[in-house]
């Protein structure tokens, strides 16, 4: 252990570099977030129960982009993963902090809760894009990550993670429940429809391992667009949930945005082997 | 598993276990924070509004008021109001955090010196 301790200037060098590239991906990922005045406000608006359930649901989830995606070229099994979640944690943290306090957003005269919710949602929102920056920033000279040995569950969780990085940045803004609101139950059927669709036709051409899409149609829809939609649902009324965009909300209401919600997520689910 | 490892993995840099320590240390704290807050919570929202100082503004006055949230709860579109013999004046803050403050200016045409501030009410987030 005291050797693998030791200065290695290059090791050094090359994680820094990793490093640079995983607050590139927490920008490009959490800007949005960032200058979207809901998430300043949910700081303190959201109760602390459902801060911690954000926080704890997003460990297990950001542990196994780390493991299929990450920022570092190097990295490979469980250990790393782990690893480079705490460090995705820490570049989101810094990254929101920094930007928030530049932008006048972080009140010094806060009580800590209020900074500290601003902070952990930006933080988990910020260590997701750094996870997937080796994806995004690398264009494409290393290969970053183990997301073609996914198997059948592998596949469903880049599906969660894939509407979970679509469905978060859209979740926050109070249109999300207007537009539930406008639409008439013929329109949210045909949003249902439609959503299916998209994300069988981004399924079906990206093409998942095993050419069943190709042999066996039906079963490809079955196995990956309808148990994808499925989850894309569950993971919109999750992140509506966390908000707290449920409460007050009759059933009808509440599954239409729900169905709204998950349109940017199925798509999200359906490209996530493009995003991861 | 086995399959992957074929080559061991390089050890993680000095840089990394730095990271990574300052990682697993904030997202302790976060949940300290919070789950002290948590246990906090559950006393509803309780406003104050208390004058902090009048200035002269052109051909009128302006009075700074702070409203302090002394509840758990965040309040919601608060109405501030002030008033100075028959005259008044209101502000509406969109939100004062639990255990926040916010800063409010009230517009008068005397100086308001002797003017009493309220909190005329608020909803919940």
């Amino acid at each position: 252990m005291s050797a693998s301790l030791a200065l290695d200037r290059r090791r050094e060098l090359a994680y820094a570099r990793d490093l640079a590239r995983a607050f590139g991906g927490a920008l490009l990922f959490s800007l949005p977030l960032l200058m979207t005045m809901e998430m300043w406000w949910f700081g303190f608006i959201l109760e602390p129960l459902r801060l911690a359930v954000f926080l704890l649901v997003a460990l297990p989830l950001l542990f196994g982009l780390a493991f299929y995606a990450g920022f570092s070229a190097q990295h490979r099994g469980l250990g790393h993963a782990l690893l480079d979640t705490l460090v995705a944690l820490a570049v989101g943290a810094i990254t929101a902090a920094a930007v928030l306090a530049l932008f006048g957003v972080l009140e010094p005269g806060a009580p800590p809760g209020q900074i500290v919710g601003q902070l952990t949602l930006q933080a988990v929102a910020g260590a997701m894009g750094a996870l997937l920056a080796g994806r995004q920033l690398s264009a494409g000279e290393e290969d970053i990550g183990d997301e073609d040995q996914a198997a059948y569950p592998g596949e469903l969780f880049l599906m969660v993670a894939g509407a979970l990085f679509l469905a978060l940045n859209m979740a926050p803004t109070e249109e999300m429940i207007l537009i539930a609101y406008r639409m008439s139950a013929v329109q949210v059927i045909a949003l249902i429809l439609v959503s299916l669709t998209v994300m069988h036709a981004i399924v079906y051409n990206i093409g998942f391992p095993g050419q069943e899409a190709h042999t066996r149609p039906f079963a490809a829809f079955v196995h990956y667009t309808l148990a994808g939609y499925g989850l894309v649902l569950l993971t919109s009324l999750y992140v509506l949930w966390v908000f707290g965009r449920t409460q007050g909300h009759g059933l009808a209401e509440l599954v239409d945005a729900v169905v709204v919600l998950s349109f940017p997520g199925a798509i999200g689910a359906a490209a996530a082997r493009l995003l991861v | 598993m086995a399959a992957r490892r074929k080559s061991a993995p390089p050890a993680p840099a000095l840089l990394e276990w730095a990271m990574g320590g300052l990682g697993l240390l904030l997202v302790l704290a976060a949940l300290a924070v919070i789950v002290f807050e948590a246990l906090r919570a559950g006393e509803p929202a309780r406003l104050e509004a208390r004058l902090i100082g009048t200035r002269p503004a052109g051909a009128g006055w302006l009075a700074d008021v702070e409203v302090r949230n002394l509840g758990g709860e965040t309040a919601a579109a608060v109405g501030i109001e002030g008033r100075l013999g028959a005259e008044t004046a209101e502000a509406t803050v969109d939100y004062v955090p639990a255990h926040g403050k916010h800063r409010v200016t009230l517009a008068f045409d005397a100086d308001p010196r002797a003017a009493r501030v309220s909190v005329a009410g608020w909803s919940e987030p």
